[in-house]
């Protein structure tokens, strides 16, 4: 049906299921305008396992090194920027150390290109590489890889993702295995990936988990949430928006927040009339028959 | 004074997803030469990369001596390229079989205690140790309901009929109402890319429009 005119149907209530795709599209196409021209700046909620996923980040111990775990490409990078730009902000902000490995190949460029526009906001000023964030790259494995980080990060890598020997960075002298790391960051796009993390970094070596997740993750991550490894969910752009306001650090998150909410309520209004379609439809037909 | 890259990098990322998004129109040669352009570049990264990792975590040990025994896993992983050659294809099993098993070890050393024991834990004893207010104990309740006709519905040697029947429906909605959540999540996400587009058009067209 490439007609965007034509409608399918012959009764009202079929015709309301006809509406060509097209129509649908480009109601969500303005609804997402829309704000993106004029910010509505409608009200953000936050979710307690963002709260909490925020307070384990700005409370993990001093003395030990947060570990940040990337399991997500380039397909992903829309739903992951907002939240992970949120997350390097806060913990610039708060003067948290912090290690980021990467488990997809496509990876560690995309952490490049998100760090490189963290470091121009406030936050980052006066961070130095090495001293407060290292980037490792990638490590190749999986599940297999984390026990591979947690017993012995100095054998996992032997340079940085920029091929300096982690030995000459400063940050990489206070860690050396699961008993010098606080906090683990896990950020995937995959939906299950929380069990592996929670295998391991919690059931093998009793560490928290912030779980980062892209997709429907957050369904499997609470299952562990808040007392089974998972101390906080942080739910993709919508989870990103929340970090930004409950972090002070504005940003990309909070501008997509309004477009977000109005196309969902444009995709709620759209189920809810493909709904009428059909229960209408099919009472005719019975009333018919 | 910006260059003329400013400019033409929005417009080519606008051109590039707008290669990508012409299949919702229809099927057509624009969209497959992206694909494959998409696949081709994912995939020479990904060679690119695991070569860099192997060359650093594999063969550098063994080539500067630090870590001679790392021959043993070059050796295993070379094994997969007999695959190639019919009367060898048999030793591509050896290294297939070792990371099977890696895999598997590392995982069943606590898969029971994480998504088993934790988890009936947890569901047994959520009434008890609840949030100690009332809400706690009806959502604890309702989560050891849900999680019996849940695993209920799961059940193939008895016929789903009269009382058995009405708790394994209860276990079909409990398990939609959970997939309902996830569904969400996923349209949330694949909403992501919509607005990152709208907004790089936005961006490009802002280069030359006051809006």
């Amino acid at each position: 049906m490439l007609n965007p005119w034509e409608v399918k149907g012959k009764t009202l209530f079929e015709k309301l299921g006809g509406i060509h795709w097209f129509w649908i599209g480009l109601l969500l196409a303005v609804m997402i305008l829309i704000p993106i021209l004029h910010p509505l700046g409608l009200p953000i909620t936050t979710t307690p396992w963002t709260v909490d996923a925020y307070n384990a980040i700005i409370n993990a111990p001093d003395d030990k090194v947060i570990i940040w775990e990337d399991l997500w490409g380039l397909g992903a990078t829309a739903a992951a920027e907002a939240a992970h730009t949120a997350v390097m902000r806060i913990l610039f902000a708060n003067n948290k150390p912090f290690i980021m490995y990467s488990e997809a190949p496509d990876n560690p460029q995309l952490q490049q290109y998100i760090t490189e526009k963290v470091l121009k906001t406030a936050e980052a000023q006066g961070k130095v590489y090495g001293v407060d964030w290292v980037q490792l790259g990638f490590i190749a494995s999986g599940e297999a890889a984390i026990v591979s980080v947690a017993e012995n990060l100095h054998s996992a890598f032997k340079t940085d993702y920029f091929g300096t020997p982690i030995d000459k960075l400063p940050l990489m002298a206070k860690v050396h295995n699961y008993n010098d790391m606080g906090l683990i960051i896990s950020s995937f796009g995959s939906t299950t990936w929380i069990e592996s993390s929670v295998r391991q970094w919690y059931i093998k070596y009793n560490l928290p988990i912030v779980s980062y997740t892209m997709t429907g993750g957050a369904t499997i991550s609470v299952a562990y949430y808040p007392n089974k490894g998972v101390v906080g969910i942080i739910e993709g752009g919508r989870g990103g928006a929340e970090l930004e306001y409950l972090g002070k650090v504005y940003g990309i998150a909070q501008s997509q927040t309004d477009a977000k909410t109005l196309s969902f309520i444009t995709i709620a209004a759209v189920i809810v009339i493909g709904n009428i379609s059909y229960f209408g439809s099919r009472g005719r037909k019975e009333g018919e028959g | 004074m910006a260059d003329i890259y400013t400019y033409l990098q929005p417009w080519i990322t606008v051109l590039i997803w707008s290669t990508i998004v012409s299949w919702v129109y229809k099927d057509n040669r624009i969209f497959r030469v992206a694909t494959v352009a998409m696949v081709a570049g994912g995939s020479a990264n990904g060679i690119l990369v695991n070569l860099d990792s192997y060359w650093n975590k594999g063969l550098l040990p063994i080539v500067n001596g630090t870590k001679p025994l790392m021959i043993v896993p070059v050796i295993i992983s070379f094994m997969l390229f007999a695959v190639f050659f019919t009367r060898y294809s048999w030793l591509a099993r050896i290294p297939t079989l070792t990371m099977m098993g890696i895999s598997m070890g590392v995982m069943l050393s606590s898969v029971i205690g994480a998504q088993v024991l934790g988890q009936i834990d947890s569901t047994m004893t959520a009434i008890t140790k609840g949030t100690g207010n009332v809400f706690g104990i009806i959502n604890a309740i309702l989560i050891l309901i849900g999680v019996v006709c849940s695993i209920l519905f799961f059940t193939y040697s008895k016929e789903h009929k009269g009382i058995y029947g009405t708790l394994t429906k209860y276990g079909r909605y409990f398990l939609l109402a959970s997939l309902g959540p996830t569904w969400a999540g996923e349209v949330s996400y694949h909403m992501d890319f919509f607005i990152q587009y709208i907004q790089n058009i936005v961006n490009a067209l802002r280069l030359f429009l006051p809006i």
